[in-house]
């Protein structure tokens, strides 16, 4: 029963972050910079950027040097559609609802005819990918994001974006098998794909970042209000708040 | 860049230099940059800022343009800002495959169009380098900055 670790895992987070919220409320984000956390989040960071220059980024990078391109594509293409009833669902959460069809037609396309996700037919079918989550569903329902998060193994996060975590562990088709001997693997080439995803963006980070937390906290923020908008966020976005 | 490799690192700044002067406002930008310290900056600390600022840009473009491997650019669209302001969205295709969504915002200044931001998949630029820089300022001040980002123009030029 190798789900025992991701449930135990997406609890802990559900009820941290019960713990959180409910601290929250009694201390309302005073900060201008929206991160009361900030001495948490710090430590978390120190941590993950330890592991991640001990361990992670070496393999992922090890893995991108020596595995061609096409095949980890398809083990991007793999993944990706694994996880993707969490799309379709929240397309219909946020009342995209002929996206919403589209994305369920692209998900058995590509579970099919794409070999359980390896190919990805049904972008030449006009079935585009799109990107979609909880923590995007509730900013297009108005919440607000809340305190920035930095989750330990997780990374970037905040309180409005967590609640995804169990509802995409939940809707990844991973979780619903129970042989040990796929999923370690599985579990661990998808955390290595999915680190590999992000070396580009963190080697610009450490070239031109003083402080790598914040620069990745506010990247990580605007990438969020992006993506709420779907890439294509009102003018005002671009204007005087900014400067 | 086409001739990127051959030119090495010193090359394709010389030939940049001007024109990341003529397209960008880097003055602006380094005030932007500085965030609310800027204003208690004395004029001559605003000078050293702008062009300490101005050879990590040019530096760090320089170090980037390092290769052409047919990366293509389209500009999709054109929108006017309130303030006189103009935003260019593009968008910037790999050969394989991958779009990276560039938008510019520019401004009216002295006569001519100047970049003063540039939004990489929603991800400005200018936010993230002032919420980084004024952390410096606020903490260890402005010798600190300054010295700081003179290493990372030095790492750059090294670089290749």
């Amino acid at each position: 029963m190798i789900n025992h670790p991701y449930r135990a895992l997406a609890l802990a987070v559900v009820i941290s972050l019960g713990a959180l919220s409910a601290g929250c409320a009694s201390s309302p984000e005073a900060r201008e910079d929206g991160d009361p956390l900030e001495p948490m989040n710090r430590g978390f960071h120190g941590i993950n950027t330890g592991l991640d220059d001990l361990i992670l980024r070496p393999i992922a990078e090890t893995y991108v040097d020596y595995t061609p391109e096409p095949v980890r594509t398809s083990v991007s293409n793999f993944f990706d559609n694994a996880s993707y009833a969490n799309v379709f669902l929240n397309d219909f959460l946020q009342g995209k609802f002929s996206q919403g069809f589209s994305d369920i037609g692209r998900f058995l396309v590509n579970s099919t005819v794409g070999i359980l996700g390896l190919f990805d037919p049904a972008t030449g079918m006009g079935l585009e990918r799109h990107d979609e989550d909880l923590g995007q569903t509730l900013g297009v329902w108005g919440a607000g994001e809340g305190a920035y998060l930095e989750l330990p193994f997780y990374g970037p996060n905040s309180v409005r974006d967590a609640p995804d975590i169990p509802v995409s562990t939940y809707t990844n088709a991973l979780f619903y098998i129970s042989e040990a001997a796929v999923t370690i693997p599985l579990a661990i080439l998808g955390i290595i794909d999915t680190r590999a995803q992000f070396l580009t963006a963190t080697r610009v980070r450490d070239e031109s970042a003083l402080d790598a937390y914040i620069f990745t906290r506010e990247a990580y923020r605007q990438r969020r209000v992006h993506l709420i908008y779907d890439g294509d966020p009102p003018l005002e976005e671009f204007d005087e708040t900014q400067y | 860049m086409r001739e990127g490799p051959s030119l090495g690192f010193r090359g394709r700044r010389d030939r940049l230099w001007p024109i990341i002067e003529r397209t960008f406002d880097l003055g602006f930008i380094s005030s932007v940059v500085s965030g609310q310290y800027w204003d208690s900056m004395s004029g001559t600390e605003q000078a050293e800022m702008t062009d300490t600022f101005s050879a990590l840009t040019v530096a760090t473009y320089a170090s980037r343009f390092d290769e052409y491997s047919g990366e293509e650019f389209t500009v999709v669209d054109e929108k006017p800002l309130k303030r006189d302001r103009m935003l260019v969205r593009s968008e910037l295709r790999t050969s394989d495959g991958d779009v990276v969504q560039l938008d510019y915002v520019l401004h009216m200044t002295t006569g001519a169009w100047k970049v003063i931001n540039v939004i990489a998949d929603g991800v400005s630029d200018l936010s993230i380098k002032r919420a980084d820089y004024s952390a410096v300022l606020k903490g260890a001040g402005f010798a600190a900055l300054i010295s700081r980002l003179n290493e990372q123009t030095a790492s750059l030029a090294s670089g290749t």
